[in-house]
């Protein structure tokens, strides 16, 4: 198992190590480390919050350590093929051929060995022998855990591997005990590479109806265990502006049932990121009127000097209230055309060198998201295709970035319910979203049916800070 | 003279009959509780989890909570693949179907079978293992297959059904329970049923073990639906004549309806079922170690060393304890609490759905029909019109206006399961399907769609007959969870017994220090590490 094009990986590896920070090397070592200790176990987590690089920490140790013989192999585990998928792009962007790094996926009609995504049936009958040889000869592996008993059936790991879990906030002990038994209970072959977690306790839970499966595996293991040490946490983010960063801390801390919480600080080279440091030119005079706001309200919002900006919709004209679909999800039409007008408005004012900026909205309910996208096809069938890719759900965004983000948080009723989006665990996806922005982070909430939530009044609370906007908050 | 006859020699203590099965309440289908810890109701057994309690209780513990398939395999079939009898029948509904179609002869067999292990994918191996069977089959079906040219009877295979009042008792007692399964064919033009199975010897009198129950069980669900439903699939609706027969390669078994022993089968079978998905957990720890106990079949008690030879879970019963992990108990408590868990969540999130599609299709009261349908429709049922059929695996469908959005919205998830089916859920063919967004013929904002299905429908019959509507049903991927409860059960079971091996096995030492004594540690040592 080797890498194919070492010059290259070198390179890049050399000008990112220079880069890491303390916290992240210690947690490339801590992953790096033998996890048989004379007198216990050392199963490296890593804590990382938004932006903070876990996945380049996990990226960077595997392949430190395939080059330095430390493993002969990695088996990447994501939650979902989302997340799989995202963590492909970041080996590849560290300098690896796709056919490196397999994606090993369950659509069986999907083979492409230049892409790096291979699908296949739950016996490997779609696969020839040569197939085979391949992805047993292949760094790195990538896939969801219910894809490791194809790993296991065609011995597609060799025993000195290391298994990555990503996104740990969503592997429950269940799952984590089948990824153990998957990939480490065999008589013969063992992963003596060990296991390692990263991701954010804070983040996308678990769904279920059962208590039992609703803790991470990092709080089951906290529940039976004191972990000498502590984690690897890692608190300098690479990628919200500090105003941005406020918000996601004092989320941050309403969120975290643990009393370690640690507070997230930016590095200089973000801390006053906004969208024309991006280099993004704005052009007020290109604002154009939306559906719903006026060319002077958007430009207000729009204004590059803003990175956080909160829109109370209770303001908005007309009617504003949700609706629930025929699928059960909410929506709120109100909602939908302000974001359509900023997404808009942003898309038409920003414009880099290599393009317009194209604002991505985020919202917890997909019946949203589908609302959003269908208005958009209809209002302004033009930018249809740079836009609607670009209107997501929260658990879709999880593991991105972008420049700009809109979140829609939908509910507005009378009765001042929140459904989930009160839920002590479900309501992270709101932190997800919001954590997703670089430069500028627009949300879209209703002050009377959210007002006097703590986590929601907490992401409202900018003082007199100059880069908030609170809008329509009177 | 079935199978059966042995069960004069009662082995195995007949469980007390229910009085009542724990169905949902109306709150329940309307999903107006918080779906939250055990569900206060039955899961939706299929035909397969009774034939299994009927073989052995301890069957029915490992199908639900270690998410084990099912237990009655056989052992020819356990030696040679599970897959074979599943390409025997698929085979045979393929060749019926070019032949009813006028596409083939009898004679064409041999080709037809090499161009279907092409287009499934079949290995050599399996394909080579199945050709003596269908040698076998041919050899004694050829006249009927020339008729079957001639005659073009009405014949549908992979026939889907549930019920929710199919009753069964003993001595004037009648007590209904909901159930459900696959047919794996009927034919409406020569009033019969066949159940198929590559299980049973060429010289054997009586049908394979527990195959004519499982049979009669399939009759007794199609018999019970209401008969408006069955005939606005079917074309049919009196299923009383119908003749019921269990089919191997060597002969067909024709089966006696009237046989007592089948209720009092299936009543122990439900008795099982009830006491081992309780989710009271003492209740449910009597009913394991009552299960345990009761190991085997009525006159064929299994025990180690003594197993029932056609039970595929030997090995999940006995197995070699090995001495490492030492903390293997801790682990084990941890693990089955999990798998409790995994199974509830199961019957929350795939059981209740069952219920909530036989109720909406079968139930007495109009309004809770209504409130179901309204509950469901574009949440997990998407009712579509065929367009047009491609071929046999894949067809154009048209859903209501209304539907669009939410067929939208069901597309964005990365985790779903689509099914097709043609008919109704009460009776229906029933496949696994793919919406296939890319094809040039599908435009989802005007609600059209292509789809594709596995294994084919007989394109025909469906024109021909009465089937005019189809059901698309998104479900959450309950069956992952039986693939997490599987593995937990196998690691559980996982061990060592050389001291070196283990002192330095990752997977041991993991388990032993997160639930023993030893440093638990996150990151390296700061002085290792500097």
């Amino acid at each position: 198992m080797s890498l194919s094009n070492i010059d290259l990986i070198e390179e890049r590896i050399e000008e990112q190590r220079k880069r890491l920070n303390e916290e992240q090397r210690r947690a490339i070592r801590s992953i790096l480390e033998n996890p048989l200790l004379e007198d216990g176990f050392l199963l490296p987590i890593v804590d990382g919050p938004p932006g903070t690089g876990k996945t380049t920490v996990g990226a960077h140790a595997c392949i430190y350590g395939i080059l330095e013989n430390i493993m002969e192999g990695v088996l990447y585990v994501a939650p979902t093929n989302f997340a799989a998928q995202q963590a492909k792009e970041t080996y590849e962007r560290l300098g690896l051929r796709p056919s490196d790094v397999i994606w090993l996926n369950p659509k069986a009609r999907i083979k492409d060995w230049n892409r790096g995504i291979i699908g296949t049936r739950w016996d490997l009958s779609d696969l020839g022998p040569d197939d085979i040889r391949r992805l047993r000869n292949v760094p790195i592996i990538i896939c969801t855990p219910y894809m490791l008993g194809r790993i296991k059936k065609g011995g597609l790991r060799s025993s000195n591997i290391k298994v990555l879990i990503d996104e740990f906030s969503q592997i429950n002990p269940a799952v984590f005990f089948m990824i153990v038994g998957q990939t480490g209970a065999i008589r013969e072959k063992y992963s003596r590479g060990g296991y390692a977690l990263l991701g954010d306790p804070l983040q996308l839970p678990v769904v279920t109806t059962q208590e039992e499966l609703m803790e991470n595996v990092v709080e089951f293991i906290r529940a039976r265990r004191t972990i000498e040490g502590g984690l690897n946490t890692l608190t300098l983010q690479y990628r919200m502006h500090e105003e941005i960063c406020n918000a996601v801390n004092r989320m941050r801390q309403e969120l975290s049932p643990w009393h370690d919480f640690a507070w997230l600080q930016p590095s200089n080279d973000v801390r006053n990121r906004d969208l024309e440091s991006l280099g993004y030119e704005y052009a007020e005079e290109r604002v154009p009127d939306g559906l719903c706001l006026s060319r002077e309200e958007l430009r207000e919002i729009l204004d590059p000097s803003y990175a956080l900006v909160i829109i109370n919709t209770d303001k908005l004209p007309g009617n504003n209230d949700e609706e629930r679909t025929r699928s059960g999800s909410l929506r709120n039409i109100a909602e939908a055309e302000v974001a359509i007008d900023i997404a808009i408005a942003a898309y038409e004012s920003y414009q880099a060198q290599e393009g317009r900026l194209m604002p991505t909205i985020i919202s917890p309910y997909s019946a949203q998201v589908n609302e959003i996208k269908e208005r958009l096809r209809t209002i302004c069938p033009s930018h249809y295709d740079d836009l609607g890719n670009r209107v997501i759900t929260a658990y879709s965004s999880q593991g991105r970035e972008y420049p700009m983000v809109i979140v829609s948080l939908v509910r507005n009723n009378p009765q001042r319910r929140i459904g989930f989006l009160e839920d002590e665990k479900l309501r992270a996806q709101v932190y997800v979203a919001c954590s997703r922005a670089q430069a500028k982070l627009i949300v879209l909430m209703s002050r009377d049916t959210f007002g006097g939530r703590p986590l929601y009044e907490e992401l409202a609370n900018v003082g007199t800070s100059q880069h908030a906007l609170i809008w329509g908050w009177d | 003279m079935t199978s059966l006859s042995y069960l004069g020699k009662q082995y195995r203590q007949a469980r007390v009959p229910l009085k009542r099965w724990r169905w949902p309440r109306r709150e329940h289908l309307l999903e107006r509780v918080y779906k939250r810890g055990p569900p206060p109701f039955n899961p939706f057994p299929s035909v397969r989890d009774v034939v299994d309690a009927a073989l052995c209780p301890y069957a029915v513990f490992h199908k639900f909570y270690h998410g084990s398939q099912s237990a009655l395999i056989g052992l020819r079939e356990n030696e040679e693949g599970t897959k074979l009898g599943h390409h025997f029948h698929n085979f045979i509904s393929y060749l019926k179907t070019e032949i009813v179609s006028g596409r083939a002869r009898p004679s064409d067999a041999e080709g037809l079978f090499t161009r279907y292990c092409f287009s499934q994918h079949v290995d050599a191996d399996t394909e080579n293992n199945l050709k003596p069977y269908l040698r076998y089959w041919l050899r004694r079906k050829r006249e009927s297959l020339e008729q079957l040219r001639n005659q073009r009877p009405k014949t549908f295979f992979e026939v889907h059904v549930a019920s929710i009042n199919v009753t069964f008792g003993t001595f004037g007692r009648r007590v209904h329970f909901p159930l459900n399964g696959v047919i794996d064919e009927i034919d409406i033009t020569n009033q019969r049923m066949i159940e198929r199975t590559l299980r049973g010897r060429e010289d054997d009198s009586e049908p394979p073990f527990l195959k004519d129950f499982q049979l009669w069980l399939l009759w007794k669900i199609i018999s019970s639906i209401d008969r408006n439903i069955v005939h606005e699939v079917l074309g049919c609706e009196d299923f009383e004549n119908y003749e019921l027969i269990v089919e191997t390669p060597y002969r067909d078994f024709y089966i006696d309806k009237d046989n007592p022993l089948f209720n009092e089968l299936a009543e122990d079978a439900f008795s099982w079922i009830n006491d081992l998905a309780t989710g009271n957990y003492s209740r449910l720890a009597i009913a394991i170690s009552e299960a345990w106990q009761n190991k085997g079949f009525h006159g064929r008690p299994c025990r180690y060393g003594e197993e029932i030879e056609e039970c595929a879970l030997r090995n999940a019963c006995y197995y070699r304890r090995r001495r490492y992990p030492e903390r293997r108990s801790a682990l084990g408590s941890d693990l089955r609490r999990l798998c409790y868990a995994l199974f509830n969540e199961q019957v929350w999130v795939h059981d209740l759905l069952l219920y909530q599609l036989a109720y909406m299709e079968q139930c007495q009261d109009v309004d809770l029909r209504n409130d179901l349908r309204e509950l469901l429709m574009g949440r997990s049922i998407f009712p579509a019109k065929v367009v047009e059929a491609l071929d046999s695996e894949g067809f154009v469908l048209k859903v209501d206006e209304h539907l669009r959005g939410p067929l939208s919205e069901a597309h964005q998830d990365e985790f779903v399961n689509l099914d097709e089916i043609f008919g109704s859920f009460s009776v229906g063919l029933r496949r696994r399907a793919r919406l296939d967004i890319d094809n040039p013929r599908s435009d989802i904002r005007e609600g059209q769609i292509v789809v594709h299905v596995e294994g084919s429908v007989n394109v025909e019959g469906l024109s021909a007959l009465l089937i005019k509507g189809s059901l698309l049903l998104r479900e959450e991927p309950w069956y992952l969870k039986r693939l997490i409860q599987r593995s937990l059960f196998d690691l559980e079971k996982w061990g060592l017994d050389r001291n070196d091996k283990a002192r330095t096995h990752v997977t041991v030492r993991l388990i032993d220090t997160l639930f023993g004594s030893g440093r638990f540690r996150a990151r390296a040592e700061d002085h290792e590490s500097q």
